[in-house]
């Protein structure tokens, strides 16, 4: 790290004059350089560097005031969506991390992906120190630390002595790699293959074909009256899920929320928030956009069409009958009809397609009739920007050609970087003996050579014969264009931890060394690389001071302009659109064969998520389960496949088997068997392996999609066989019934007027089972018979929107980080012994429909710590362990408490946790504890404290300030973190506060307030639902 | 007594004599043989595993026990209310019966007392072997310390530390005050040397003289007085544990009386599983007998019926509250998932208990052994139908959980037992475990001519 961090104004000095614009400290990070290396020396285990300093903290370095954080701006650089980070350092430890408010990908939150991307940079089993391979053993192969010198050595040898073909794998690159990549890769003869996964090529292919330019477009959730979405789960991964989540929770709250129609064969987080989600029959989703295409060319809504394409859509779909459609998809055709009904009369909308529905063999047929409904309905240049699109570089057929030139000893080199081929592409291509063709013998003898540049050992690590230990994202530079003009920097937030070194300089160094030129002469390092692309692109801003300039952007984070190109938005549909299939494709299945439907989940993604521990036991928003894959299958399949709840199941194809427990529910189509990908890793850390068997890719054929460059990860027919005994499925919520017991509660809107009109008496709609009219609302009398407690100066309260709650899961990561909430593992959870202090309880109701049907209603209510006036767990406590403070908090004195959990027993809310064991963090995980919380010890009970921690130190620069803290200064982690601020905190006490007037809502209520008269400091707001 | 000689004139024995109570009652405190010390170790082994179950949950954390997080008490707060319920007959069968002057209490009230003297000793581990950190269990106590650092008054955990030691204090005592003129006794037959020093100082200086029993009367009445409310108030506060609370299942009205009840009818179904064993053991046939066991029966039918009407009444009363929770509950307990445990209560609290409107079962001396132990373990699933099954299901379905039964909470369990019988067998040896003087007190005082009569026996 040779450039210089820039902090925020974060600090309290700064906070105390005042100062703040454009102020920035410009003093090299002694400290930083002292810590850095002490904490090496700390590291004993590997290669010590060759320099040491360890000097005496006489004089501290103006920067640091030990006890006061220190925050950096940076991105995120756990999948390509580019979010925004501040990074909150402690004595030079990374500590916690937010959304950098500045940047419009995600507006200052972070998904439960970002949250944690804490433990990659602290990741117990990360590569400290350059790698040599040994040798196999059974349990896999041996490495052996080694020194940069010889591994250059190596690879400049290798370079020199290639004859042929050199192969370079990485991600979904960020931007500034990909800048140095692109001379680099042409200047050493190297042939590039991106490959991720989760890139969307098919939407971006087929927005080629209907909108004459390859790229996915950025969409505006947050203007459309009505989206229909064909599986594509803007909310959980697709493309930039903060973003989207944001857009479509404006809009859900806001007067006119938007009408969302979700249809996919499996109930995913997304389906869940919509309100009509229907259960489409895998593969058929096309059918039905056709028809709804029919329709809409009967209604006239075809505006955006040429004529040519309109009578070839004509002709296209003539002969679609509802009757037939609705025997092909499994979608009721008044459902259907009633979908027309809605996108014809709104007056703008959204199609979505993506996510599952375009991983089949065939995607691109989906993907043209949605962009073609978007462009009938007239939504491009208004819902659909395809001035603004991201360019997904990932392809399975580069990356299949290329391990076809391996294993024919055509590639001499290979180098990895920030892929993992070795998991995540099917098992079937054989990349593990492509690579072994490489290294062992190669075209060449003297070439044949596999490096990765990686910071953890994951299953393409593993095969290289050296590694190189690359810093994390946390610790280097770079940047990414979220926009055309926009560019968000990546700022180290802490020294590196190991030996380790930017991919950047990696590069450069083996550029160097071959005596080619790809950056110009006084660009030596990859920080000064960044530096120069940055200024030059922004070289009309940047003004005649560039320094003063990099530094204010350093400490905003990158550089935003306001305005996003709006421009060309003309429409050039590719005739051979009407050349594609659009019948269903679905495989013939034998009796024991399901439809393999592997989805990416907000847990694990395509699997880069697993070695996260936080990341593992963080409960599945749908199905609540921790730590490890399952297989959903609907209770019919599963009484015919002889399957319970939890049992061992195989699922195998000719290509390899999976080992998952079963976990049956009605929101999968009979005909499908659902795993989540990212599971069964054989390599990539402790916790990756720790969570099972399950890798769905090893069981994908070697085919690959028509007309995509991607992978047909669904529906491919797979036996499903009962295996032995239970299959090790934990679940942390195993009732779904609200038992009409008024706990997430929902106010129904109807009519296409989007009358907001409460739905009360109607049980099955509100879940006000019980009939308590007067229970809406916290707004009645207190009644008690002690007097009403007093708080002075604060009365700290919080309120959720269940409207805009999508239950994503990212207030969970993030209290977990901020509170040094441990994880206990699988075995102690499965005891109902998890500890995190956040839990989002998912509920199954249903809502009546107009035609007198019902509809499936999917509820989530985030439960943490309801801080009640009343409250239950105080009075009973023997020793005041637990008592009300006068700022209206319960608080939890840990040192108090002896442990007779009868607070817990008494909770009506079950939010405390108890310390049944002494729970440890292993090295280096432990360097993220944050030194402003306590960590529990064994036999004391703990809970939610709405962050004190933050209140305090919001008090106390008040206090300095002579004031007292103002609405918008305290915000707990998961407030802070949440993509869609359905959360807000604040003081009760001061009626002009935000929280207060969001607790006034009238959609507020508050949880068992009425049966208990508790009187909690949460409010929650009716989740807002469209009578279908 | 007299009733005693009457049932049994019909057998033609003759009455117990005053040399004949002392020779059975005293020669139970002889040199130990080999069954008693096989009781002992045996007991002493059960001690051991409770033990070492228990310095391995402190060692490995709390977390050995069975609890999650819906559910934080179980086995070990069962095993509390178990044996504080135990304890209970002890001091209504030695205060309140003699309050009453119910004759049928002599042979079997000081067998009762120790019973509840040692029952308490077990149940008073509970409360610290279930805290998370026992270590830290004097923080319950309301000692001075310089922080000013007071427990809550308003927790019902902390009437519990009173309630329990006020009632152990108590009945302590006045099982001591009435074993005195029986230790004298003892004394003045013991032979070694460490029983004439223990005796001796326990008996404090008795001779039996007419100002000594003058004072030993009055003392005794007011111990009685004393210990009586207590038989209400220590059940009534340990159900408050429960009935303070919010959870459904838990709050009720009705705990106060239903857990008195409840102890009683356990308390005295426990006497019956301790004297019938001893009376075989020790020959007490003729101080112990069916008359007792008869009027013991009769006790147990009576508590059975009010136990019985305390569960209709639950029932009764979460239909009529239409409280949506408490209505689940109690569908919850007879139809749920742990249907077995409650249908296993009822059947062993109230209808096997209706047999002893059969006369000649009540006196029927297998039977009635049967019946206390199906009672003792009617009882033990009562107090866990309440507390666990109450917490399995409360008010977010999303946070219903289960237990996990562990290795160590039997062991602690065991271990209960094991404690409890060490005492008992301890105490059988070494002090008179059938009130002599209260027994002589109702069996014609020795004649001139009725001497020479048991002499000849």
């Amino acid at each position: 790290m040779k450039g210089e961090l820039v902090q925020l104004n974060g600090n309290r000095k700064q906070a105390e004059t005042g100062s703040g614009e454009g102020l920035v400290n410009i003093t090299r990070r002694r400290f930083l350089q002292v810590l850095g290396a002490t904490s090496a020396v700390g590291a004993a285990a590997c290669a010590s560097p060759a320099k040491q300093e360890i000097l005496p903290y006489v004089k501290p370095d103006p920067e640091q005031i030990p006890g006061v954080a220190a925050w950096y701006s940076s991105t995120c650089t756990e999948c390509s969506a580019g979010c925004g980070l501040r990074v909150r350092t402690r004595e030079g430890r990374a500590v916690k991390v937010e959304g950098n408010p500045n940047s419009p990908v995600n507006r200052g939150s972070l998904c439960a992906l970002g949250q944690s991307t804490l433990q990659s940079l602290y990741d117990s089993d990360r590569i400290r120190t350059p790698l040599k391979k040994k040798g196999m053993t059974v349990e896999g192969p041996v490495f052996e630390p080694t020194t940069w010198d010889e591994v250059y050595g190596k690879i400049n040898e290798a370079l020199t002595n290639a004859t042929n073909k050199k192969v370079l794998i990485t991600g979904e690159t960020q931007a500034a790699h990909a800048e140095l990549l692109a001379p680099w890769v042409s200047q050493l003869g190297f042939s590039q293959v991106v490959w991720d996964p989760m890139q969307p090529v098919a939407v971006a292919k087929a927005a080629e074909l209907v909108y004459g330019t390859y790229g996915v477009p950025t969409f505006a959730i947050d203007e459309a009256e009505v989206v229909v979405n064909f599986g594509a789960d803007f909310l959980e991964t697709f493309v930039n899920p903060v973003g989207y989540a944001r857009q479509w929770a404006d809009s859900r709250r806001s007067e006119h929320p938007l009408r969302f129609v979700h249809i996919e064969p499996r109930l995913s987080l997304t389906g869940a928030n919509a309100d009509l989600w229907l259960k489409s029959n895998p593969g058929s989703e096309v059918r039905a956009a056709l028809f709804i295409i029919g329709q809409l060319i009967q209604r006239g809504r075809t505006q955006g069409l040429s004529g040519e394409t309109l009578s070839s859509l004509k002709e296209l779909t003539k002969g679609i009958s509802a009757e037939a459609v609705e025997e092909e998809t499994g979608i009721s055709k008044e459902k259907l009809l009633l979908v027309s009904q809605y996108l014809s009369d709104a007056n703008s909308s959204l199609v979505l397609a993506g996510g599952t529905a375009s991983s089949t063999a065939n995607p691109l047929p989906l993907q043209v009739a949605a962009n073609i409904l978007n462009v009938m309905l007239g939504n491009v240049g208004k819902t659909v920007n395809i001035a603004e699109m991201a360019t997904p570089r990932s392809s399975a057929s580069d990356l299949a050609a290329a391990i076809a030139d391996m294993q024919q000893g055509k590639v001499d080199v290979l180098f990895t970087y920030g892929s993992n081929p070795g998991f995540t592409f099917p098992a079937a291509h054989g990349y593990d003996y492509a690579v072994n063709q490489v290294s062992i013998k190669g075209g060449n003898k003297k070439a044949g050579l596999v490096v990765a540049f990686s910071s953890f050992m994951d299953e393409t690590a593993q095969l290289a014969d050296y590694i190189l230990p690359v810093h994390t994202g946390l610790e280097d530079w770079g940047y990414t264009r979220p926009s055309k003009d926009a560019i968000s920097l990546i700022q180290p937030a802490m020294r590196p931890i190991f030996d380790t070194q930017s991919v950047g300089d990696v590069l450069l160094t083996i550029a160097s060394n071959a005596n080619k030129t790809v950056v110009p002469a006084e660009i030596t390092s990859f920080d000064k690389f960044v530096k120069a692309n940055f200024l030059t692109s922004t070289a009309a801003q940047a003004g005649s001071d560039t320094e003063k300039f990099w530094m204010a952007s350093l400490e905003k984070g990158g550089y935003f302009p306001t305005s996003s190109d709006n421009g060309a938005q003309k429409v050039t549909t590719n005739p051979s659109i009407f050349q594609l299939s659009y019948g269903i494709s679905r495989p013939h299945l034998h009796d024991d064969e399901l439809i393999l439907y592997p989805y990416p989940s907000v847990k694990t993604f395509d699997g880069r998520a697993a070695n996260k521990p936080w990341m593992q036991e963080l409960a599945d928003p749908i199905t609540q389960a921790v730590w490890g894959a399952w297989a959903e299958i609907h209770p019919d399949t599963a009484k015919k496949f002889g399957l319970k709840q939890g049992d061992a199941v195989i699922v195998r194809t000719d290509d390899g088997e999976a080992h998952v427990p079963a976990y049956v529910t009605e929101h999968v189509h009979p005909g499908i068997v659902a795993i989540p990908l990212g599971q069964g890793h054989s390599a990539y850390g402790r916790y990756a392996k720790a969570a099972g068997q399950g890798s769905v890719y090893g069981l994908l054929p070697k085919s690959l999609a028509t007309g995509a460059a991607a992978l047909p990860l669904t529906g491919n027919a797979v036996k499903v066989i009962r295996g032995l005994g239970t299959g090790d499925l934990v679940t942390v919520q195993d009732f779904a019934d609200q038992m009409d017991r008024g706990l997430s509660r929902t106010t129904i809107i109807g009519g296409a007027a989007a009358a907001v009109a409460h739905a009360h008496g109607d049980a099955h709609a509100s879940g006000h089972g019980d009939a308590h009219g007067e229970g809406h609302g916290g707004h009645h009398e207190p009644k008690q018979m002690y007097e009403q407690r007093e708080h002075p100066l604060y009365e700290w309260g919080l309120a959720i929107d269940l409207a805009a709650c999508t239950g994503c899961s990212a207030c969970v990561v993030a209290c977990q980080a901020e509170n040094n909430i441990p994880v206990v593992g699988k075995k102690i959870v499965n005891q109902g012994r998890e500890m995190a202090w956040i839990r989002i309880e998912r509920y199954y109701d249903s809502i009546k429909t107009e035609d007198g049907g019902e509809e499936l209603k999917v509820s989530f209510l985030p439960m943490m710590c309801q801080h009640c006036q009343n409250a239950p767990c105080e009075p009973v406590c023997p020793v005041y362990a637990t008592y009300h403070n006068e700022e209206g908090m319960n608080a939890m004195v840990y040192n108090r408490c002896v442990g007779t959990r009868y607070c817990s027993n008494n909770c009506s809310y079950k939010v405390r946790r108890f310390n049944w064991f002494q729970y440890e963090w292993p090295e280096l995980l432990d360097w993220q504890v944050n030194p402003d919380v306590t960590k529990r010890t064994v036999g004391v009970m703990e809970k939610c404290t709405f962050c004190v921690q933050r209140i305090a130190e919001a008090k106390d620069i008040a206090k300095d300030l002579g004031r007292l803290v103002e609405d918008g200064e305290v915000t707990p982690a998961c407030v802070q973190t949440c993509p869609t601020q359905a959360l807000t905190f604040g003081n009760l006490k001061d009626p002009k506060s935000k929280v207060s007037k969001v607790a006034q809502h009238e959609r507020a209520y508050k949880v068992l307030d009425h049966h208990l008269n508790t009187q909690p400091a949460v409010s929650y707001l009716n989740d807002i639902r469209y009578k279908a | 007594m007299e009733h005693t000689h009457s049932e049994h004139d019909s057998k033609h024995e003759p009455p117990v004599t005053y040399a004949e109570v002392n020779d059975t009652v005293l020669k139970m405190m002889e040199p130990p043989g080999t069954g008693w010390f096989l009781l002992l170790f045996s007991c002493l082994f059960f001690l051991a595993i409770g033990a070492a179950s228990w310095f391995y949950q402190m060692w490995s954390g709390f977390g050995e026990s069975g609890k999650s997080h819906p559910i934080g008490w179980g086995t070990y707060i069962t095993n509390f209310v178990f044996w504080v319920g135990i304890a209970h007959s002890g001091t209504l069968i030695s205060a309140v019966l003699y309050l009453f002057r119910a004759h049928f209490r002599q042979p079997i009230y000081r067998l009762a007392e120790a019973m509840t003297v040692f029952a308490v000793m077990t149940a008073g581990l509970f409360p610290i072997i279930h805290l998370g950190r026992p270590w830290y269990a004097l923080w319950l106590m309301p000692y001075p310390n310089e922080r000013a650092l007071w427990p809550n008054f308003r927790s019902p955990l902390l009437w519990d530390v009173f309630a329990v030691s006020t009632y152990f204090t108590i009945s302590a005592t006045f099982f001591f005050v009435g074993l005195i003129p029986d230790i004298a006794a003892a004394r003045d037959r013991a032979t070694t040397k460490f029983r004439k020093v223990l005796y001796g100082v326990t008996s404090l200086g008795w001779r039996g003289n007419h100002v000594q029993w003058k004072h030993y009367s009055a003392a005794y009445l007011i111990f009685a007085a004393f210990a009586t409310p207590l038989v209400v108030s220590v059940h009534s506060v340990v159900s408050w544990d429960f009935a303070m609370s919010i959870v459904p299942g838990w709050h009720a009205t009705i705990f106060p009386p239903y857990f008195v009840a409840g102890a009683i009818f356990s308390g005295v179904a426990m006497v019956v599983t301790l004297i019938i064993p001893l009376r075989k053991a020790f020959n007490l046939h003729r101080l112990v007998t069916p008359f007792h066991f008869d009027a013991m029966s009769k006790l147990i039918l009576v508590t059975s019926g009010v136990v019985t009407y305390s569960y209709v009444t639950e029932f009764y009363t979460a239909w009529f509250s239409n409280n949506p929770f408490e209505r689940f509950q109690f569908w919850f307990r007879p139809f749920g998932e742990f249907w077995l445990a409650f249908w296993g209560m009822t059947f062993c609290n109230c209808i096997f208990p209706q047999l002893l409107w059969i006369k000649s079962l009540r006196t029927n001396i297998p039977f009635l052994f049967v019946l206390s132990i199906f009672i003792n373990i009617g009882m033990w699933l009562e107090r866990f139908n309440i507390i666990f099954q109450s917490l399995t299901r409360e008010y977010l379905p999303a946070a219903w959980g289960g237990y996990n039964f562990s290795w160590v909470e039997v062991g602690i369990t065991v271990g209960a037992f094991g404690w409890f019988g060490m005492w008992m067998t301890l105490f059988i040896k070494y002090f008179p475990s059938v009130a002599i003087t209260e027994i002589k007190e109702v069996i014609p005082p020795p004649m001139r001519r009725a001497s020479s009569h048991s002499s000849g026996h």
